[in-house]
């Protein structure tokens, strides 16, 4: 097991994903201004909105690492280790949320553990069917493309859920509806190697 | 293996992001509030400049991509038949096809609501074409250089950060490096600076060239430093070229004012030109009846802040009988106090009597001072007032113009703020 984790270099992982709890978990209020290009205006986000991207980064590092058929013919139980990882990852962040939550009465922590489970999602979902490379580019653009688009002035779009409150539960059915179908399209998505 | 068109179409990663983008560009061009459609090209170059905050971190991204591809394929490190540049090439121009795509698609969705009028002039098109080859060459060595898929993220953010960002950011020149001021640009008597056009070319330029030549040697500290020289170049230009530009990259329009007629000479720009019949009747009308009370009439005048020869008027490009009313009176005050009205202490008693002389020019112009067009903009005692003045024989008025037209030049004469006695 050691060699798989090396080999898909989970520390990285392991560590930006304790500095995405730690950072849930303390809840400092810094944002980050994003600019719209429909109001032609600044988003103001939460920078732990935007934090879970650097452990799902991080994941497809290992992915790309890793690519191809070089896991398929594993005796071990792989596909169970890959979501143990990452459910581990999940829960740790999730934990932090609360304990952040309990700490300062801040919820920002809990939008965070959603964004990771839909960052994850849209990684998952973009690797099986397109390549690790392709889903990097897709993790990183999609929450500038709502802030960019996804607000208009007057509130945010029901899918730019990356920036909303902990409080939306549209978000997180969306978040979590991405996890899903990221999941089920690396369980039985495509066979042959993405080209990208 | 044997690769048919499909298979070679859905391999290539700008194809897979191009199918994205496109739609996306076009979906914001349609869902963008048209609340002023552009009425001229350099407008139309301002509604499609937004879009380059999407179109060149896709470009960088697609092309570190196909950088990063290369690199773990071992592509230039197993003895290949093609040089370096030609494999980058053939990697790299469904990336630029994809960009250009993306602007093609937002330059026609622009044009589509806006009609022909907005289609952004060739030199700003191609302005943003360079751009996209400077964001590709560069996305593609940086997507090479990196270790690991993680640094796309890296070029994907930095690229965004590049163009998204200074439109919105002090001192001014850092918006005109990478076109960011276009937004705002233009009114109809001004068109993009020659400068902001060039100077996006001219980065984009350096960093292609710095690319190209890091494509051609690989890694290697020598041409990494000779690389840095047409960075050093093209940003150094384009510093000196924009350094004293301010918010809005404008400058004078350099084609299509005509001057005709006489009483007054009036220039008209193209857009303005189908109206001109309209506005020399009114015009005539206005220059009548100012004369009439003996005010000086100055003999050209038009939209054209930039040629002293022509009194400055503001117009819009459609603009109906009202604005005429709204705008000569502007046109015939001064539009600033004089020089000691700015000294410290010094009184400007004439600047009392500036609204009252404007409300009374749009009387005699035929305008209505206190209609829905002009709501809040007078005092209702100024309104009242030039109401009564209007309505005194013309001698009299023009004694009174006379009077408080002195009191807006210097800062000694007091303004006559009520309607004088008569005999």
């Amino acid at each position: 097991m050691w060699w798989w984790i090396r080999a898909r270099a989970l520390i990285v992982f392991a560590v930006a994903t304790a500095l995405t709890a730690g950072w849930a978990a303390a809840g400092p209020r810094a944002e980050v201004g994003l600019p719209n290009a429909v109001a032609q205006m600044m988003v103001l986000v939460p920078a732990v909105f935007l934090i879970p991207v650097v452990p799902v980064v991080c994941w497809l590092r290992g992915e790309e690492r890793v690519a191809g058929p070089r896991e398929r013919g594993a005796v071990r139980p792989l596909v169970g280790y890959r979501a143990g990882v990452l459910g581990t990852a999940v829960l740790c962040v999730a934990l932090a949320a609360v304990a952040g939550w309990w700490w300062h009465d801040g919820s920002d922590g809990i939008a965070a553990t959603r964004n990771l489970i839909g960052y994850l999602g849209v990684a998952l979902l973009l690797n099986a069917l397109w390549g690790p490379r392709a889903a990097t580019l897709g993790v990183v653009g999609f929450p500038l493309v709502c802030a960019m688009f996804g607000a208009d002035g007057t509130g945010l779009q029901a899918w730019a859920w990356p920036l909303a409150d902990a409080g939306e539960w549209v978000a997180a059915v969306l978040a979590v509806a991405f996890l899903a179908a990221g999941a089920f399209t690396a369980a039985v998505g495509p066979r042959t190697r993405p080209v990208g | 293996m044997r690769w048919t068109a499909k298979r070679r179409l859905l391999a290539t990663p700008a194809v897979r992001v191009a199918l994205i983008l496109w739609p996306m560009v076009a979906w914001y061009g349609f869902t963008q509030r048209m609340e002023h459609l552009p009425e001229t090209p350099w407008q139309g170059a301002g509604q499609v400049s937004p879009i380059l905050a999407f179109l060149a971190p896709a470009c960088a991204g697609v092309a570190a991509w196909e950088g990063r591809r290369a690199t773990v394929g071992l592509v230039t490190g197993r003895a290949p038949v093609r040089s370096r540049l030609r494999i980058a090439v053939a990697a790299l121009w469904p990336v630029l096809v994809m960009g250009w795509g993306g602007l093609v698609t937002g330059v026609t969705v622009v044009v589509h609501q806006a009609g022909n009028v907005a289609l952004p002039p060739v030199t700003v098109l191609t302005m943003w074409a360079v751009m996209l080859v400077g964001f590709t060459a560069g996305g593609y060595v940086l997507g090479r250089a990196l270790p690991h898929a993680g640094g796309l993220a890296l070029v994907v953010v930095v690229s965004w950060v590049v163009v998204a960002y200074p439109p919105a950011m002090t001192p001014y020149w850092l918006r005109h490096l990478t076109g960011g001021g276009m937004t705002v640009c233009c009114v109809v008597d001004a068109e993009i600076a020659a400068e902001a056009r060039l100077a996006p070319a001219l980065l984009a330029l350096g960093v292609a060239a710095a690319a190209v030549l890091l494509i051609h040697t690989g890694r290697r500290v020598l041409p990494l430093v000779t690389a840095l020289i047409p960075v050093a170049v093209g940003l150094g230009g384009a510093v000196v070229l924009v350094r004293d530009m301010e918010a809005v990259p404008e400058g004078p329009r350099a084609e299509g004012l005509r001057c005709e007629g006489t009483a007054p000479e009036l220039c008209l720009w193209p857009e303005q030109e189908p109206h001109r019949e309209r506005l020399d009747d009114r015009f005539s009308e206005a220059y009548a009846a100012l004369t009439a009370v003996g005010v000086e009439v100055p003999p050209r005048i038009g939209n054209q802040r930039w040629d002293p020869g022509v009194t400055y008027l503001p117009l819009s490009v459609e603009p109906s009988s009202e604005d005429v009313a709204q705008a000569l009176p502007k046109a015939l005050l001064p539009s600033e106090p004089p020089e000691c009205a700015w000294r410290a202490g010094g009184a400007f008693p004439g600047g009392d009597a500036y609204p009252v002389l404007e409300a009374w020019l749009t009387i005699v112009v035929g305008g209505d001072p206190a209609g829905p067009e002009q709501a809040g903009y007078f005092e209702p005692r100024d309104v009242e007032l030039a109401r009564r003045v209007a309505e005194l024989p013309a001698p009299e008025q023009h004694l009174w113009f006379t009077h408080n037209r002195t009191a807006l030049d210097d800062c000694t004469t007091e303004p006559l703020l009520d309607v004088p006695a008569t005999d």
